[in-house]
């Protein structure tokens, strides 16, 4: 195995990292704020995708311009999502809310199936098939930008979070949410906000990355275990174990694939869950 | 200022207030005292619209605030500091503060009151940028007792402020409440150290199994045997 | 999750249950499938619901205890000729041995409830990746059951064959379900479920009954598999061992009520049937439609009916018994 192909790897590797990394902090502020253990996470995501795909074909327009339409329409179903569905399930307890999100699953995958018939799609975008040469590396320019983007919003909302009083807000209601309660802050209303903006990016980051993935109706389940695992081993809550596990599972997703195949590479990141859940169940990094 | 009335509250299935009455005027220091389980965290929490009431009433300042939400009191002016102190424990002293004062009627003024209240606590102050969780229960509890005040409150609420606190520290905190209601801010104390809240107040409320079986004047309370008899309970 | 039985002596759940077990001579053929899948469902869900409903452990992994129940018998018929009457108990074996191995890491590394579910979700995830790459399982293509058409082979010609042997498994499982329940086992379990901490602290073999009640489901569903595998005459990953058929199992169970006696066995009767149902009649022309409005009525369910059908039964009741306590006792 060359050097070069080695390399070629990990770039590819760390740049669906970042999108994974993502994918797992939109999560973790779904989880830590709204207590809600999303396994429908992914299929948001893969309705997005489908979304830019018939923008491009009935509408031609391109996924990429779409991409802040969709954060719109995303962040206005999250909350509203949140608003109708999921707090008055969560009342029920965590579980409850858990089973909701299965059950969100079967309704996602299946109106994706109805609508859109269970074959594989493709959406391309102006920059499909062009590629970025820096020798030894070949980067499509579809994964540059859409890596690049997601690691620009994943800084950007740990910015927020860290810096900002509605970052500080969400941050109290996930630590101890009755004081929160005791400084007055509307906790209902931050949560649907959480909400929103967490299922918000991923209507973002759908069209965004739609070009380097193909679609069917179950690829967001499997989406949703990678952002679980990523959230797990970063540690949950933990915003920079998250990004650092994206990069990770990415770096080994895409290493285990070449250097073992298709299947095997499938099998990684789930080992490493297990060995992290068992041997290190705070995470990599530990819990925040 | 705050007038309770036939409160009734619990949780799901289980009552623990039963028909509670309660007054605290404006500049007084008021005394909750009551053992482990009396039922003082549960009346707390209910005032400071954590926990709705099953039947009663709650107003202040004149207007029914009766199961309106903690946001709504804090509007008021009910600030709680609540029992086990729950700071933000990941989170550094100034950033408790700051949050403190987050709601939209502090919020204006939070700059100066946060060094009002860094005046106040010079330990805060020395502790700025250090995280909740590493400091002390002293200092957790005067970071506790800052970040209530952030909130501008026309009442302070306190539950067991004492607990887990050395001698020392319970000096501090005693004496800072003691000049807080000295500059004119109201205070509703709860404590289980009964010698310690009825020395520092001018009134007192005793609670017994969720009910108010005592009430009177703080020296009178404390030298009554009434007081040391519900207090102990049925042994 | 409620734990007290909805009828009193479950007189009357048996009595119901029974006739529906009895009933297929009155069933057209079309019906008789989608009775077998429901009594086959009401099994799995029984046979999970020990594990996830009344120990409380909710294990994401039973796809894993299907497939070794199911492969197991077809690989020892198609290979050495051992019939799956014999083989389905070298599978239940291999299932249950799977879930002490699983119920063991666990458990012993005090995995918290969402660790454990992501574990199982993972391990079975592995599995059905392992299974559709290894050619001796036949890899994604599966396998095919040789064809004998005799009892002696657990295959029969007639499907009502088919249903009374399902129904008799739902039978002896909600028997064992119900008898683990009102007895010292299902006690410790609940107490396990409740509260985890104080059951230790009063003396309960912590990590001793939750390997038992996952074995005993491991076992179960094992067979299920078997008996799977004999009805399709064949083995496939994506209809064993992918998580989906976990997922239903679960929602099944939760709608009907979870950690109950007969909540596993209304959710299925109830859900099993009406997928079906809207499968003819939207699934014809549009594939998914009838799994997309039985996604709808699952959230709604879930939505309005967290603790299940049977609890919000119970509530219904006992709602109805305070109104009727107050007419009686209020002054006229």
């Amino acid at each position: 195995m060359s050097n070069e192909v080695l390399l070629q790897a990990t770039v590819q590797g760390l740049q669906m990292g970042a999108i994974y990394a993502l994918i797992a902090l939109s999560m973790t502020l779904v989880f830590s704020v709204g207590g809600l253990l999303n396994f429908a996470h992914g299929d948001f995501m893969a309705l997005a995708m489908y979304g830019a795909m018939v923008a491009y074909v009935s509408f031609k327009i391109d996924a990429y311009v779409v991409a802040p339409i969709m954060f719109i329409i995303f962040f206005a179903l999250g909350v509203t999502l949140f608003r109708g569905l999921v707090r008055p399930v969560l009342a029920a307890g965590v579980l409850a809310g858990a089973q909701l999100t299965l059950g969100l699953v079967f309704v996602q995958e299946n109106l994706i199936l109805v609508l859109f018939g269970g074959d594989y799609n493709n959406v391309p975008t102006v920059l499909s098939n062009r590629n970025l040469t820096i020798p030894p590396l070949v980067m499509p320019w579809t994964l540059i930008v859409g890596s690049a983007l997601a690691a620009a919003l994943s800084i950007a909302l740990y910015v927020v979070l860290l810096r900002t009083d509605f970052g500080r807000q969400v941050r109290a209601i996930a630590q101890n949410r009755d004081a929160a309660a005791l400084m007055g802050i509307r906790i209902d209303r931050i949560q649907a906000i959480a909400f929103g903006v967490g299922i918000g990016l991923l209507g973002f980051t759908g069209p965004v990355i739609v070009a380097q993935f193909t679609l069917t109706p179950t690829m967001g389940f499997d989406l949703t275990l990678i952002a679980l695992i990523v959230m797990v081993i970063g540690g949950i809550g933990n915003f920079l174990g998250s990004m650092a596990g994206g990069l990770i599972i990415g770096v080994a997703e895409s290493l285990g694939s070449l250097l073992y195949g298709g299947t095997v590479g499938a099998m990684i990141p789930y080992a490493i869950l297990v060995f992290v859940l068992l041997f290190r169940p705070h995470g990599l990094l530990g819990e925040r | 200022m705050l007038e309770v009335s036939g409160l009734v509250a619990g949780y799901g299935q289980i009552t623990i207030l039963r028909e509670v009455e309660l007054r605290v005027g404006q500049g007084e220091l008021v005394a909750l005292v009551g053992v482990n389980g009396a039922g003082k965290t549960t009346l707390m929490k209910t005032i400071a619209g954590l926990v709705s009431p099953a039947a009663g009433r709650i107003s202040f300042d004149g207007a029914g605030l009766t199961g309106r939400g903690a946001e709504r009191m804090v509007q008021a002016g009910v600030v709680l500091v609540p029992e086990g102190r729950m700071v933000f424990p990941r989170m550094t002293v100034w950033e408790n503060l700051m949050l403190g004062g987050i709601h939209p009627r502090p919020r204006p003024h939070r700059e100066a009151t946060l060094r009002r209240v860094l005046d106040l606590f010079p330990r805060l102050a020395e502790r700025r940028e250090q995280k909740a969780a590493t400091m002390s229960g002293g200092e957790q509890q005067m970071l506790a007792i800052g970040r209530g005040l952030m909130a501008e409150p026309k009442l302070l609420m306190l539950d067991e402020p004492s607990l887990g606190l050395s001698p020392l520290m319970v000096q501090e905190t005693y004496a800072a409440l003691r000049r807080l209601n000295a500059e004119g801010l109201t205070i509703l104390l709860a404590e289980q150290n009964v010698k310690l809240s009825l020395a520092v107040s001018t009134r007192g409320y005793v609670l017994e199994n969720g009910c108010i079986v005592l009430t009177g004047a703080s020296g009178d309370l404390a030298r009554d045997p009434a007081t040391r008899k519900a207090y102990l309970g049925r042994l | 999750m409620r734990d007290k039985p909805l009828l009193p002596p479950g007189a009357w759940s048996w009595l119901l249950f029974l006739l529906a077990a009895l009933a297929p001579p009155l069933m057209s053929s079309s019906w008789i499938n989608i009775g077998i899948l429901t009594m086959l469902f009401v099994y799995l869900c029984v046979a999970w619901n020990i594990v996830g409903g009344i120990a409380g452990q909710f294990c994401v992994g039973h796809s894993l205890f299907l497939a070794a129940g199911a492969y197991t018998s077809t690989l020892l018929a198609i290979h050495f000729g051992v019939t799956p009457w014999i083989g389905m108990f070298a599978g239940a074996a291999v299932a249950t041995l799977i879930g002490l191995f699983i119920a063991w890491l666990s458990f012993r590394y005090a995995l918290p409830p969402l660790s454990f579910a992501l574990v199982t979700i993972a391990l079975a995830m592995l599995g059905y990746l392992a299974i559709s790459s290894i050619d001796l399982f036949g890899a994604s293509r599966g396998l095919t059951l040789p064809v004998r058409g005799t009892p002696a082979a657990y295959q029969f010609k007639n499907d009502v064959t088919y249903y009374f042997v399902i129904s008799a498994h739902a039978i002896g499982a909600i028997t064992l379900s119900a008898w683990l329940y009102h007895t010292k086992i299902g006690l410790y379990l609940r107490a396990i479920r409740d509260n985890e901490r104080a059951a230790h602290a009063i003396g309960v073999p912590v990590l001793k009954y939750k390997m038992l009640a996952m074995g005993i489901s491991a076992a179960l569903t094992g067979l299920g598999g078997v008996f799977y595998a004999q009805y399709l005459q064949y083995v496939e990953p994506r209809t064993f061992a992918s998580i989906n058929i976990v997922i239903e199992i679960i929602l099944f169970t939760v709608v009907g009520g979870a950690g109950t006696v007969w909540g596993p066995v209304v959710g299925p009767m109830l859900l099993v049937p009406a997928g079906e149902l809207l499968r003819h009649e939207l699934g014809g022309g549009l594939p998914g439609a009838h799994l997309l409005a039985y996604g709808l009525l699952l959230v709604v369910v879930i939505r309005f009916a967290p603790d299940g059908l049977l609890g919000a039964l119970e509530r219904g009741r006992q709602a109805w018994r305070a109104m009727r306590l107050a007419k009686e006792t209020s002054p006229q």
